[in-house]
């Protein structure tokens, strides 16, 4: 049992990754933190670059939770590669993040959230980004 | 000063709007396809081939010269950025490039790539604007047995220093004249290979084989791409290369043009050699070459300047001789014949203003490349971040639709498509395409030459040999044929000869 | 403190050469030391098979069958003699020389080489490709060229590039309408068009 973080580095990432930290802290289980990259193009704003990966790294240690980064690809349905590896893993807990969007927005780019959360088979964790002051 | 007024008279051509215009068109679409993956110059110029059509003989081949040398640039990107090469010519950029760029310093690689493609470029052109009217003024005696002669080892040139099997891009090679048979024979009017079929008749078209060879072939080849991660997108700090550093790779910018440019000329040399060996030289002449590989500057620096000019020396052949130097330059001899003008000694002299204006663009050119280089990459960065399959069906679509438009013949399109078909499976099997596409454009001229040869020469065909330059070049021809077959008949004697003293060894020590 | 990345311990189904989706990344960043010669033999490791014997025999019997048949087509065309060449000297020569070279390469690469790829389940992807473009070949008279390349462009979004439905619809007819801006109402081209 561990809890499974589908990260990305944007704000609405960030702080799934930080609650995924907490949330395995409270529960006493290990954290796996996947981005997945999706197959197809060189470069995606979606990849984690080795700063933001450490970053994580080091806010697990410090809460002294032991941390897994899993390596992934998809080919176009991020929600369907998640819930495979949450099946697979057998996690307690899902957690991602979400951003604002307008409900015409979700109709037109289809939402990775919205899927997990209808589809997935355990608990999902969905975090919105902190609220800009 | 008679010599520079053709020349200036160049720098007239180039700074009409228009060509201008285009030398820009060219330079950027050039350095696109350079950074994405799957397309090719080589690829880029044969889908544009019927832009061609309706723009001046001059106009056309300052575009797709501004695309081949911008291409050379583009690809040091992703290698710097991505560790991926773009092209075939910016492969050994990765090995310094990407370590620099890890140490924080990718504008600096970039510029240094920039500022030696610029200068590599410049020392290319350089050359040619000297050495070309040389050569042709040389050539011009030449006669049809020396043509002939010329156009055979040019041909086994590019075919033997191929990628893969060399009998199989000798094979390529050979079934390019045999396509370029097809039609009327031009001395006797007989029709040959075409079956009947009306659309034959007139003899293939260079355009839809090479929108098929290089074009769609090279499309279809892309769908098998294995599926790789896509990389966070890197920030450049526009930081130039510093004073020190520009002393540093000026030994290997200096040495790197030079031998780019020899090396271009070749057939079958060309750019990517060129890269390899600078890159190659720079370390063994390096005091220190446990640097290389780790971030020095000049393994940057010598293959990105090397491979410029070799890019541009790569025309003198072709403008000079009318001898393509590789597939890239067989496609600019096609889109010289598409215009009417027959690329050959005769060149300089009547069409100076084609000549001159092409040379003098690519000084332009390579202006234009280093003031946009560093200023273009973070938009080439967001440009990387378009899926492949989403720019595959537009590549593809745009060689349907542009084949149509060549001749308003769907039998084109479908020529297009049979020879896509061609090239995948040619990719497949090991057979380069780029000798067949060479073969063909040069087939119908080389079978006339040949033919005349033997009409001036009244079926003698020892004088091929009688003649002092078809003679040395036939000597060529035949040591570059046997050569490879006789070494490797040397080193397979070599490995007998040892393997006997090692079974032996092998028993003592058992 | 860190805590060491666990091997995979569990090994998922499918996948073959590519690295199991799900395993645990490397310690920090992919290794960056790489030397030359390491970079190039990861290259050579990502890189398709070659093709192999049976490849190089079917390819060399093609074009024997190609040389064979030229050599018959231009005995047929004539043939002459050096001082008076007929149509078919020239044909004859290069359709000798691929025959030649063909039963070379038959010898020469019977223990396959290092040329070529091997067709791999992507290879099916080429095939599709091919075929779609073949039937826009053979729908652009009739129906014009808007629909066929709509229908080609999603199926290679969808089929082939693995784009979402919406994707794949909405950008195929975006880029049909932008060639048919360009291509019929901006140059005026005679292409084959329903609108």
């Amino acid at each position: 049992m561990s809890i499974l973080v589908g990260y990305v580095p944007t704000p609405a990432g960030e702080a799934a990754a930080a609650e995924g930290v907490a949330e395995a802290k409270r529960r006493g289980e290990p954290l796996l933190v996947v981005n997945s990259v999706r197959e197809g193009a060189l470069v995606d704003k979606a990849t984690a670059a080795p700063q933001d990966l450490d970053r994580i790294r080091s806010l697990a240690a410090d809460s002294d939770v032991e941390l897994t980064v899993l390596d992934s690809t998809h080919r176009d349905d991020l929600a369907e590669e998640l819930l495979e590896l949450a099946s697979r893993h057998d996690v307690s807990v899902i957690v991602i993040g979400l951003r604002q969007r307008t409900q015409v927005g979700k109709f037109i780019m289809g939402s990775h959230a919205q899927r997990i959360l209808l589809q997935a088979d355990r608990p999902v964790l969905a975090v919105k980004a902190p609220a800009r002051d | 000063m008679d010599f520079f007024e053709p020349v200036l008279n160049g720098f007239g051509v180039v700074l009409d709007p228009t060509n201008l215009l285009y030398c820009l068109l060219g330079v950027v679409i050039g350095m696109l396809i350079g950074v994405l993956p799957g397309l090719g110059p080589a690829a880029t110029i044969a889908i544009l081939l019927p832009l061609t059509y309706g723009i001046e003989p001059v106009t056309a081949i300052i575009m797709l010269a501004g695309i081949f040398y911008g291409a050379q640039y583009g690809g040091t990107i992703t290698s710097v950025l991505l560790r991926l090469p773009g092209e075939a010519s910016s492969v050994v950029t990765v090995f310094d490039g990407y370590m620099l760029a890890k140490q924080g310093r990718a504008g600096t690689a970039l510029g240094i790539a920039a500022i030696g493609s610029f200068v590599g470029g410049t020392v290319g052109i350089i050359g040619l604007t000297f050495l070309a009217p040389v050569v042709a003024g040389f050539a011009l005696d030449f006669g049809p047995p020396e043509y002939t002669a010329l156009a055979l080892v040019g041909i086994l040139l590019v075919a033997t220093i191929s990628n893969g099997a060399k009998v199989k891009a000798l094979i390529a090679a050979a079934f390019g004249l045999l396509l370029a048979t097809v039609g009327r024979d031009v001395f006797t009017g007989a029709e040959r290979f075409t079956f009947g079929n009306i659309n034959l008749a007139d003899g293939i078209d260079f355009v839809p084989v090479a929108m098929g060879l290089f074009g769609l072939g090279e499309i279809l080849y892309n769908l098998e791409e294995r599926h790789r991660a896509a990389a966070a997108p890197a920030k450049v700090a526009n930081v130039w290369p510093s004073r020190t550093d520009l002393k540093q790779s000026a030994g290997a910018v200096g040495r790197g043009s030079v031998l780019g440019f020899f090396l271009g000329i070749l057939p079958g040399g060309g750019a990517t050699i060129s890269s390899m060996a600078a890159y190659a030289m720079e370390k063994k002449r390096s005091k220190d070459p446990s640097r290389f590989g780790k971030g020095a500057i000049e393994g940057v620096a010598a293959p990105e300047t090397a491979n410029n000019a070799a890019a541009t020396s790569s025309f003198i052949p072709l403008l000079t001789l009318g001898i393509p130097a590789n597939a890239t330059m067989a496609l600019m001899f096609g889109a010289l014949l598409i215009q009417g003008v027959t690329p050959g000694p005769q060149l300089v002299s009547q069409h100076p203003d084609l000549f001159w204006g092409v040379v003098n663009s690519m000084y332009i050119g390579n202006i234009l490349l280093l003031i946009m280089s560093i200023p273009l990459v973070g938009l080439f960065v967001r440009i990387l971040r378009v899926r492949a399959a989403i720019l595959a069906p537009i590549t593809a679509l745009i060689t349907m639709l542009g084949a149509y438009t060549i001749n308003n013949s769907m039998f084109d399109v479908a020529l297009v498509v049979f020879f896509g078909a061609v090239g995948y499976l040619m990719k497949k099997f090991g057979f380069d395409p780029g000798p067949l596409v060479l073969a063909f454009v040069l087939g119908s001229l080389l079978e006339s030459s040949l033919r005349r040869s033997l009409l001036v020469l009244n079926g003698d065909l020892a004088g091929f040999f009688t003649r002092p330059i078809s003679a040395v070049l036939l000597v060529v021809f035949v040591v570059v044929a046997i050569w490879p077959m006789a070494k490797s008949g040397i080193d397979r004697r070599k490995a007998a000869a040892a393997s006997p003293s090692a079974t032996e060894h092998e028993k003592e020590n058992a | 403190m860190n805590s060491p990345t666990p091997t995979a311990s569990d090994a998922p189904a499918g996948g073959t050469d590519e690295p199991m989706p799900g395993t645990p990344a490397p310690e920090g960043p992919v290794p960056e030391a790489l030397t030359p010669e390491e970079l190039a033999a990861q290259w050579e490791d990502d890189a398709a098979p070659p093709a192999g014997p049976v490849a190089n025999l079917a390819a060399s019997l093609v074009a024997l069958a190609v040389g064979v048949g030229g050599i018959a087509l231009s005995i047929g065309l004539g043939l002459g003699d050096p001082a008076h060449p007929k149509p078919g000297t020239w044909p004859l020569i290069v359709s000798l020389v691929i025959a030649v070279l063909a039963v070379a390469q038959l010898v020469m690469g019977r223990r396959g080489g290092r040329d070529g790829e091997k067709f791999s389940h992507l290879s099916w992807f080429a095939a599709i490709g091919l075929l779609t473009l073949a039937g826009l070949v053979a729908a652009m008279p009739v129906a014009g060229f808007e629909i066929p390349a709509v229908l080609l462009s999603f199926v290679w979004m969808k089929f082939l590039g693995g784009e979402s439905w919406r994707g794949s619809i909405l950008y195929s007819v975006l880029i049909v309408a932008v060639f048919y801006a360009i291509f019929i109402l901006g140059l005026g081209t005679s292409i084959p068009h329903l609108f």
